[in-house]
């Protein structure tokens, strides 16, 4: 017994309104939960609304939220994603951490070793914008490929990082200011690239653009 | 690992299905201790993905790349080595 395009899109439906909406879990678990369906359907001969409310009921405790406040302030995600999404988020900010204090104990003890440290300021700010502008291409790209992945939100969430040093790299004149940014951006640089590319190779494997 | 190298191709759904009926229902792999170990096998190169549309939804094909296969004979004779070390100390007087 298969089920039909609008069987399919209300599972998804339901999937949807449990905030699961990131393509790279919802195609998978889309999948899964319909052959269980199916197989409830033609083996315990339910029909697909009892099939469904019997699956679901299983599936309650992994779509409830969990752990949401370090990932969302204002969105909850499903057990099922939010611990990998946790792990991703502790990962990077614990790396962010480390960098920002090593960039303030490098000012801290170089400064009055270094003579032309203005010039060295000046070369980090221009690979600061460098780096910036190749960021924020990539962001454009996301935005028009317009696919939902944990990738692709992660890529997102991590981004106004970049734009608030940026705006105290253009507004503030301080050899601070531009070596935090630097740290900052060797941190955050590497995480946005990587999940632009798994977000990319994502939406190549399933032809989904 | 196994299960794809003897049947070539196979989803997620399929797998727990085939684990159950090969250990007659004693062993259930849940969704949330097989999906993530297939994408960290994914990550890893030892499993490639083919996603295909059947019967009205996408669904993901996991099989072994060449890597994958070659881990696999690795990984299966380090299982059975731990068997063997487990019977071992289960079963001291059989090692004789």
């Amino acid at each position: 017994m298969k089920l039909s395009s609008e069987q399919i899109n209300e599972i998804e439906k339901k999937l949807e309104d449990n905030n699961l909406f990131f393509l790279d879990y919802k195609i998978e678990l889309q999948d899964h939960i319909a052959c269980n369906i199916e197989e409830l359907m033609s083996k315990k001969q339910l029909d697909f609304n009892q099939a469904f409310k019997v699956t679901f009921k299983k599936w309650e405790y992994k779509l409830k939220p969990h752990l949401t406040f370090f990932i969302s302030n204002n969105r909850d995600f499903p057990k099922i994603i939010s611990k990998k999404l946790f792990t991703k988020f502790l990962i990077f900010n614990t790396f962010l951490i480390v960098s920002v204090c090593v960039g303030l104990f490098i000012f801290m003890n170089i400064q009055d070793k270094i003579s032309n440290y203005n010039n060295i300021f000046n070369l980090i700010k221009f690979v600061y914008w460098v780096l910036f502008v190749l960021s924020l291409s990539l962001l454009v790209i996301i935005f028009k490929k317009n696919v939902i992945t944990s990738y692709s939100y992660m890529f997102i969430k991590h981004f106004p990082i970049l734009l608030i040093f940026t705006f105290l790299n253009f507004f503030l004149n301080s050899p601070i200011i531009s070596l935090l940014s630097f740290f900052v951006m060797i941190a955050v640089v590497p995480f946005l690239i990587s999940s632009f590319y798994n977000h990319i190779i994502f939406i190549k494997k399933y032809k989904l653009v | 690992m196994k299960l794809l190298e003897e049947n070539g191709r196979m989803y997620g759904y399929e797998i727990t299905q085939k684990v159950k009926e090969i250990t007659k229902g004693e062993l259930h792999i849940t969704e949330g201790a097989l999906y993530p170990a297939l994408h960290k096998l994914e990550a890893e190169n030892l499993l490639d993905v083919e996603v295909e549309k059947v019967d009205n939804r996408l669904r993901k094909y996991y099989k072994l790349t060449e890597k994958g296969t070659k881990e696999t004979v690795n990984r299966l004779s380090e299982l059975e080595e731990f068997i063997k070390n487990m019977q071992t100390i289960v079963n001291p007087k059989l090692s004789y």
